[in-house]
C-alpha cells in the first residue's frame, strides 16, 4: 500500500477539508471531529490504530479518542533546520485558502514585536473571518517545551507572526495538528482536483506522519504490546533503544540472552541490562510472544530533512516518461498515475477496462498492484541513481 | 542529495499523495453514505402478524436519533430527536426524508435547531409493516 500507515487517515482529513460540489467550503470543527473519530474508529482501527493491541481493554471507539489526543492533538515541536512546525505550515495554508482577497498572500514571519507588546498588535480590519483567526490563537496555550528548538530560534529572530494584510496575529510556538485546522479561518476555499489538492494533502501527509511516528515506533516494536500504554512511560530514543535491543537478541529471553544483546545495543534510559530486564517494560515484552510486525520505520524521511514537495503535474508526467522509456511502467500504467493524480478514486478506475485487463493479467488486487508498482520504480531508482552516482 | 535524487524523492512522495488520496476519498464517500442514513430496525415479534412498533425509546442502530411514535387518528406522528451534541450538530437545520426499506413510505421533513422533527405517516398495516425497517436520510 502506500508507504506509512498514516497516509490513507491524512488523506482522508484532506478530503474532508474540501468540496467537490461547491466553490467554497464551511470548516466545521465539530463535525469534522465527529468524522475523524469514526474513520479512526471504524475505517482505520486495523490498520492504523494497532486493534489486535487494545482489543480487549478498549473499544474501537476508545482507542480513536486516544489516538487523536496522542498524534492529532498533540502539540509538534519546530526541527533544527526550519523556523516553523509542520503544524503551522498547515495553519498558513489554511490561512491562505480564506476567501478574503488578503489571505492568498498569509505569510508567517519571525520578528520582534517592535514597540507595541503582543496584546497590543491586534488584527486592523474588523472581518469574521479575521476575528476568527485571532481568537483561536489567541486561545491555545502559549507554553513552550523546554528542549524545543523554538526556545533558541525565537530568542535569535524573535516570536512568529501570521501576516494577513495589516494585520498580525502572535502565532504559539508549539501547536497541534488540529489546532492548526481549527485555528484556520472558517470559511476556506475548495481545492481545485490535481494539483492543487495534492499539495495540501501532501502537507497533511508529512504533518501526520511525523505526529504518528512515536506511536509507529512502539508498534513498530511488535510482541503485541498496546502503544496507548507506553507512549507517555517511553522517550523516542528510548524506543528506538528498544528496538534495536530487540533486533539483536536471539533466541528465548533469557537474562543470557538480554546480557549478550544489551552488549551489542543497550538501550537509554537504563543502566544494565538487569535494570531493563526488571523494569515495566522488560517484563511487559518478556510476556508477550516474538513477532516482529514490520513496519515501515525506516522508509520515512527524517524530520530533519526539508519535507518532499508534491511535483506539479508537468514534473510529475515528465517523470512518468522517464520511467515509461525506461520500460518500468507500461503505458496503461502511465495513464492510470496520470488520473490518479488529477484525482481520480481507485473504484473509478477500476470501472476502466484497461486497468481491470491489467490488473486481471497480473492476478493482483488494486492494492497490492500499487505496491509493486511503487516497489518496482523505487528499484530502479537505486539502480539508476546508483550507477549514475 | 543531487537534484536528480532530489526529484525522484519529490516524484516518490507525489505517488504516496496521490495512492492515499485516490484511497481515502472513497473511504470519505463510503463514510458520506453511511453518514447520510439512520437506520431503525424492529425485531419482528414472532407471536403477532403486526409489528407493535414501540411507542418510545427507539433509536437508530448508531445512537445518534431517537424516535417516539404516536397514533393519532388515521396518522403515526413520528417524533426524531438526535441525541448528544455530535448529532445535534448534524442534524439541525436539515432537511431529511423518512425512507422504508420496501419503498412504502417515503416523507420529507425537516429539523429544526434543536435536532427535532416531525414526520406524519399514513397509519395503514401496509407503512406499520414497512416501519419494521426505516431509515432517516439527510439532504
Amino acid at each position: 500500500m502506500t508507504s506509512f500507515p498514516s497516509d490513507r487517515f491524512a488523506a482522508y482529513l484532506a478530503h474532508s477539508l474540501t468540496s467537490d460540489e461547491r466553490s467554497t467550503f464551511f470548516v466545521d470543527a465539530g463535525l469534522l471531529y465527529v468524522s475523524v473519530l469514526d474513520a479512526l474508529a471504524r475505517r482505520y482501527r486495523l490498520s492504523l490504530l494497532s486493534h489486535a493491541s487494545f482489543a480487549a481493554r478498549m473499544t474501537g471507539e476508545e482507542a480513536a479518542q486516544r489516538y487523536f489526543d496522542v498524534t492529532l492533538a498533540r502539540p509538534l515541536w519546530l526541527s533544527n533546520r526550519v523556523e516553523v512546525s509542520l503544524s503551522h505550515r498547515i495553519l498558513l495554508v489554511m490561512c491562505r485558502r480564506g476567501v478574503l482577497a488578503l489571505s492568498k498572500h498569509a505569510e508567517l514571519i519571525r520578528e520582534e514585536a517592535a514597540a507595541a507588546s503582543a496584546a497590543a498588535v491586534r488584527p486592523l480590519m474588523a472581518v469574521p473571518d479575521l476575528d476568527h483567526v485571532s481568537l483561536a490563537l489567541a486561545r491555545l496555550p502559549q507554553r513552550m517545551s523546554s528542549g524545543n528548538p523554538a526556545n533558541a530560534i525565537r530568542q535569535r529572530k524573535g516570536p512568529l507572526w501570521l501576516v494577513m494584510g495589516p494585520s498580525r496575529i502572535e502565532v504559539p510556538e508549539e501547536m497541534s495538528i488540529w489546532s492548526a485546522i481549527c485555528a484556520g479561518p472558517q470559511q476556506i476555499r475548495s481545492l481545485a482536483p490535481g494539483e492543487e489538492f495534492n499539495r495540501f494533502c501532501g502537507i497533511l501527509i508529512d504533518a501526520l506522519r511525523t505526529a504518528h511516528r512515536p506511536f509507529q515506533e512502539l508498534v513498530g516494536l511488535g510482541r503485541g504490546l498496546c502503544p496507548f500504554d507506553w507512549l507517555e512511560a517511553l522517550s523516542i530514543n528510548q524506543v528506538r533503544g528498544l528496538r534495536q535491543f530487540l533486533r539483536k537478541l536471539s533466541g528465548a529471553d533469557t537474562i543470557e540472552a538480554w546480557s549478550v544483546a544489551w552488549d551489542r545495543a543497550p538501550v537509554p534510559g537504563f543502566k544494565t541490562f538487569r535494570d531493563l530486564w526488571n523494569s515495566e517494560i522488560g517484563r511487559a515484552l518478556r510476556s508477550r510472544e516474538v513477532g516482529f510486525r514490520d513496519v515501515p520505520i525506516d522508509s520515512v524521511e527524517d524530520v530533519d530533512l526539508p519535507a518532499p514537495d508534491v511535483l506539479s503535474k508537468m514534473e510529475f508526467e515528465q517523470r512518468l516518461r522517464a520511467l515509461r522509456r525506461a520500460g518500468v511502467i507500461e503505458e496503461v500504467e502511465c495513464i492510470m498515475l496520470n488520473r490518479l493524480y488529477c484525482g481520480e478514486t481507485l473504484s473509478d478506475l477500476a470501472a476502466n477496462s484497461d486497468v481491470a485487463a491489467l490488473l486481471t493479467r497480473r492476478g493482483l488486487n488494486f492494492p497490492v498492484f500499487l505496491s509493486d508498482l511503487q516497489e518496482r520504480v523505487e528499484n530502479w531508482q537505486r539502480m539508476e541513481l546508483g550507477s549514475n552516482g | 542529495m543531487d537534484r536528480s535524487s532530489s526529484s525522484w524523492r519529490s516524484f516518490n512522495f507525489t505517488l504516496d499523495v496521490i495512492i492515499a488520496s485516490a484511497i481515502a476519498k472513497d473511504d470519505v464517500r463510503e463514510f458520506e453514505r453511511i453518514q447520510a442514513g439512520f437506520e431503525f430496525k424492529l425485531l419482528a415479534a414472532a407471536d403477532s402478524e403486526q409489528p407493535r412498533l414501540p411507542s418510545r425509546d427507539w433509536s437508530d442502530r448508531r445512537q445518534m436519533l431517537s424516535a417516539e411514535i404516536e397514533e393519532v387518528d388515521a396518522e403515526l406522528r413520528v417524533t426524531f430527536q438526535s441525541m448528544g451534541y455530535a448529532a445535534l450538530r448534524q442534524f439541525a437545520g436539515r432537511a431529511a426524508r423518512m425512507l422504508s426499506n420496501d419503498g412504502a413510505i417515503d416523507v420529507a421533513f425537516r429539523f429544526d435547531s434543536q435536532g427535532r422533527s416531525v414526520a406524519i405517516v399514513a397509519n395503514s398495516p401496509l407503512t406499520r409493516q414497512a416501519m419494521i425497517n426505516f431509515r432517516v436520510l439527510l439532504e
